[in-house]
């Protein structure tokens, strides 16, 4: 009997605190069911097959498994503090009434079991059912059409429960240490003593300020998007010290200014709220601080994400101008591929779309150097093998074979160049190092630059009257002037609905020419199709990630908010009863409460968008890399994240302040 | 005109869950002078607690009226209701009801904040009250730092701010130790002189005995009252005991 003496103490301890272990054993379960969906995916057989891209998006699914890890654990450790606090009451009773501190240790050991035991299994259930739901929008995001579905994982199970069991036990393993080191007498006293008024604490509030200014100042001042990614986590890591710096001093040296200030501070408003605010601040400021970054978090995944996912279209036009392109990096002599091989492949690759009824408006090949410059002047470059921001891509051809590639009959005196450019409207000189050239005519064709519609990518394509003037001009060692061609063949198909067939062909097409004739096998194949279909993988990855992520955050911050909110309402509940009975009207309490709960549930938020404003240039110049269309579609994205964040805060606010009033009224 | 008159006033108790009711106050009537120091004793359930939440305006009496002036505060508007207690009564509570967020200073501003005066003339009143309850040295520490009986001097301190027609005081001396109530129960005379009305609940003999009149209530209704007069306050202590024996053993 003695045996089932303590589970059935646990079990009737855990219904009696329903009120706290109830969101406990939600948030925990909701916990395991976000690791068990992020996992099963990321080994899941299903997804590993789909393509080549899938390993990107398995990649980007196991950084997800780490963070919902690491997540999990700060978070489970959190609210555990939370409930060992409101129940260290309850524990001095049994110590008084004769149980010994063993003995509390092994009831709350069989509570632990319990509760770990209903966190794992409806964890794993809740896991199981939702992760066809997970997969079906995993696979609708990043575009694949699979019948592969998802059953329940093994291995993900057993993952689950390795992995929180741990967690669980070590938490246990924390109140009891709690619990030892506390007489029985503090623990019934527990909240009631009266605490002392927080002292402004300046050297936190100036290293609070220096560093988010530093982490402001960082995000505002950097230029180059490459710098730009290593100093991005600087600057996240200098925020998030400054937030909580500023939100455990700032707030406190704030709100005793304002005491200070005699007429501000003794007004029916303000003086009830700043006194109180004082108070809460010293005991949350580190979880309004930990809500703030949860909601930066949210914000930036978001809005980056969607941005992400939706400029891929976008992206994949500017990275290839052409729906094909075919790419062959001459030798040393410029004799392989040599002429009669390319083209017998160009005829034989005709003839393929021809056959298959792929209609083409462009088939156009063209043999070309490329070097790289930096410019001084608009209608000035000099060769350099500097690749930074003002790097300038120089393309060079002969007036032959521009003449052959567009069927043109252009003429071109000893001086004379035919330019093309997608950065400036060309004049009438232009300088390559020190030869100038007139410039006999600007022209716009098809493929003549690698990207015309890349707008961070500059370049410049110049046609020169013969061979020996171009690599007398663009060679970097003139006295030998000697270089290395591209042939290069690019394809545009009518409409983009046949590319995958295109793709298929011609790619078949040009293995099997390469396999039999002396075709050098330095070629590339690249198409518009392709590209489009490895960014919807990594960035529908990335965006399903992120709407992953951000309901898990977003679910705890909400969770914060809650236990914050109930074991304030009794903390309050007789600290406004005295107010009434001194005379404030239900009116100026519920005044009260709500300017109270508002700067609670607003300021991280607050906080959160003046980070994420901060942020924006950095975050732009970053995904300068990523995403090609620029940064109106992440305003939009930052917008619109923004909105949907506050309104779901507002309606968690509405709800709690609602509650809060109540137990306080009671 | 008398400052307060209580006339036939009656509370029943229903509970939600049956229809039992229960009477606290049957019929109580009578009159406080302005100036007067009254102390209303009785037993537990006797209804004084009702009473003097009723007296408070914290509670409605089933039926009689409650007139402060002439005015009856049983009718007062549920919206005026808290200005009238903060512009009239002044409250005095067996566990001080101070709050531990704000200083003793700011403790005891608070009903003025409430009524939006403006800080010069709070402090200017602070000033005034200050050293004659002893508590000048205290202004800037928090509750939890004074001890019972120097918070209940606050709480007295708060109570007196605002110049109010009536002290109510529940039981002011049930937390205190011995030396504490004394000095408590000296300063209610010395505010009493003053010509500040107080009607006082208590259970304690000793503070009752500091009254000018003592009301005696059980069962709901007012069995019996004493009148200082000339009496010390050993003398009136004495005639108390006496009453409160007579009570207990049941004579009518």
């Amino acid at each position: 009997m003695k045996t089932f003496f303590y589970p059935r103490l646990a079990l009737t301890n855990i219904k009696k605190n329903g009120k706290v272990y109830i969101p406990y054993l939600l948030t925990s379960a909701f916990t395991v069911m976000m690791f068990y969906l992020i996992y099963s995916l990321s080994v899941n057989s299903g997804v590993l097959k789909m393509d080549a891209g899938a390993q990107t998006m398995s990649m980007i699914l196991g950084l997800g498994v780490y963070v919902v890890i690491i997540f999990s654990v700060i978070f489970l450790f959190y609210i555990n503090s939370f409930i060992i606090k409101r129940r260290k009451k309850e524990v001095a009773l049994y110590n008084i009434l004769g149980m010994e501190k063993k003995h509390v240790m092994i009831m709350m050991f069989c509570e632990t079991i319990v509760t770990t035991l209903i966190s794992l299994a409806g964890g794993i259930l809740l896991g199981v059912l939702f992760s066809k739901l997970m997969f079906l929008l995993l696979v609708k995001l990043v575009g694949f059409s699979t019948a592969i579905s998802i059953g329940i994982s093994t291995d993900a199970i057993v993952k689950t429960i390795l992995i929180y069991t741990p967690i669980f036990m070590v938490s246990y393993l924390f109140n009891v240490i709690q619990i030892k080191l506390a007489n029985p007498i503090e623990l019934l006293r527990g909240g009631q003593t009266g605490e002392k008024e927080p002292k402004t604490k300046w050297l936190l509030t100036i290293i609070g300020v220096l560093t988010l200014g530093g982490g402001y100042f960082i995000a505002q001042t950097i230029e180059d998007p490459a710098t730009a990614i290593l100093l991005f986590f600087i600057a996240v890591i200098l925020v998030i010290i400054g937030t909580y710096c500023l939100f455990t001093a700032g707030s406190i040296a704030i709100l005793k200014m304002l005491k200070a200030n005699k007429h501000f501070y003794y007004q029916t408003k303000h003086f009830t709220s700043v006194s109180q605010l004082i108070y809460r601040m010293k005991q949350n400021a580190v979880g309004l601080a930990s809500i703030c970054i949860l909601c930066t978090c949210i914000l930036v995944m978001l809005s980056s994400t969607v941005s992400l996912y939706s400029g891929v279209q976008d992206t994949a036009n500017k990275i290839l101008d052409e729906s094909f392109q075919l790419k062959f990096y001459l030798d040393d002599d410029n004799a392989y591929p040599s002429d009669k091989d390319l083209k017998v492949l160009y005829a034989k690759l005709e003839q393929q779309l021809n056959r298959n009824d792929i209609e083409y408006t462009d088939f156009v090949n063209r043999r070309y150097v490329i070097v790289n410059t930096i410019s001084n002047k608009a209608n000035q470059v000099a060769l350099s093998d500097n690749y930074g921001k003002d790097a300038i891509t120089v393309i060079g051809l002969t007036l032959d074979e521009y003449n052959r590639a567009y069927h043109d009959n252009q003429k071109l005196a000893k001086n004379e160049i035919i330019m093309s450019s997608n950065y400036f409207q060309p004049q009438k000189d232009f300088q390559i190092g020190k030869h100038s050239f007139a410039v006999k005519e600007a022209v716009h064709k098809p493929f003549l630059l690698e990207h015309e519609k890349q707008v961070a990518g500059k370049e410049v394509a110049v046609v020169f009257p013969d061979t020996q003037t171009l690599e007398k001009t663009l060679s970097v060692t003139p006295e030998d002037p000697h270089m290395n061609y591209i042939e290069t063949l690019s394809i545009q198909y009518k409409d983009e609905s046949h590319a995958e067939k295109a793709n298929e062909v011609l790619k078949d097409c040009v293995e099997n020419e390469v396999r039999q004739s002396e075709l050098s096998s330095h070629y590339y194949m690249e198409s518009h199709y392709s590209i489009e279909n490895m960014l919807t993988q990594m960035y529908g990855s990335l965006f399903f990630l992120g709407i992953f992520l951000g309901v898990l955050f977003l679910m705890a911050a909400i969770l914060i908010m809650y236990y914050k909110q109930l074991s304030e309402g009794y903390e309050d509940q007789k600290r406004f009863e005295i107010m009434q009975n001194v005379g404030m009207s239900k009116k100026e309490v519920k005044q009260t409460i709500r300017s109270q709960v508002l700067i609670f549930f607003f300021l991280p938020l607050i906080v959160a968008v003046i980070h994420m404003a901060f942020a924006f240039k950095m975050i732009v110049n970053m995904f300068s890399f990523l995403v090609l269309s620029g940064p109106e579609v992440f305003i939009i994205c930052t917008a619109i994240s923004v909105v949907v964040l506050t309104i779901i805060y507002s309606i968690v606010y509405i709800l709690t302040a609602r509650t809060y009033y109540k137990i306080v009224r009671h | 005109m008398s400052l307060l008159e209580v006339k036939n006033l009656k509370k029943v108790y229903s509970t939600r869950f049956s229809n039992q009711q229960v009477q606290a106050l049957s019929n109580v009537s009578f009159s406080v002078e302005e100036g007067e120091y009254v102390a209303i004793m009785g037993e537990s359930g006797s209804g004084k607690t009702t009473l003097l939440n009723i007296l408070a305006s914290l509670d409605k009496p089933t039926s009689g009226e409650v007139l402060l002036n002439g005015k009856d505060i049983t009718r007062i508007k549920e919206k005026e209701i808290s200005q009238f207690r903060r512009k009239n009564l002044g409250f005095v509570f067996q566990d001080f009801n101070l709050l531990d967020t704000f200083s003793i200073k700011d403790n005891i501003f608070l009903p003025l904040v409430l009524s939006k005066e403006a800080y010069p003339i709070m402090k200017q009143k602070l000033d005034n009250l200050a050293p004659k309850l002893g508590i000048e040295k205290l202004l800037e520490k928090y509750p939890y730092e004074v001890s019972g009986g120097q918070k209940q001097r606050v709480a007295v301190a708060r109570a007196l701010i605002t110049h109010p027609q009536i002290i109510l005081a529940d039981e002011p001396t049930g937390a205190l130790d011995s030396k504490s109530t004394d000095q408590l129960l000296d300063i209610f005379d010395t505010i009493n002189d003053e010509g500040q009305t107080i009607v006082m609940v208590t259970h304690s003999t000793k503070a009752a005995s500091y009254a000018k009149r003592v009301l005696f209530i059980r069962d709901g209704e007012v069995f019996h009252q004493l009148y200082k007069g000339n009496q010390t306050n050993e003398e009136m202590y004495q005639s108390i005991s006496d009453t409160l024996t007579l009570l207990a053993t049941g004579g009518k």
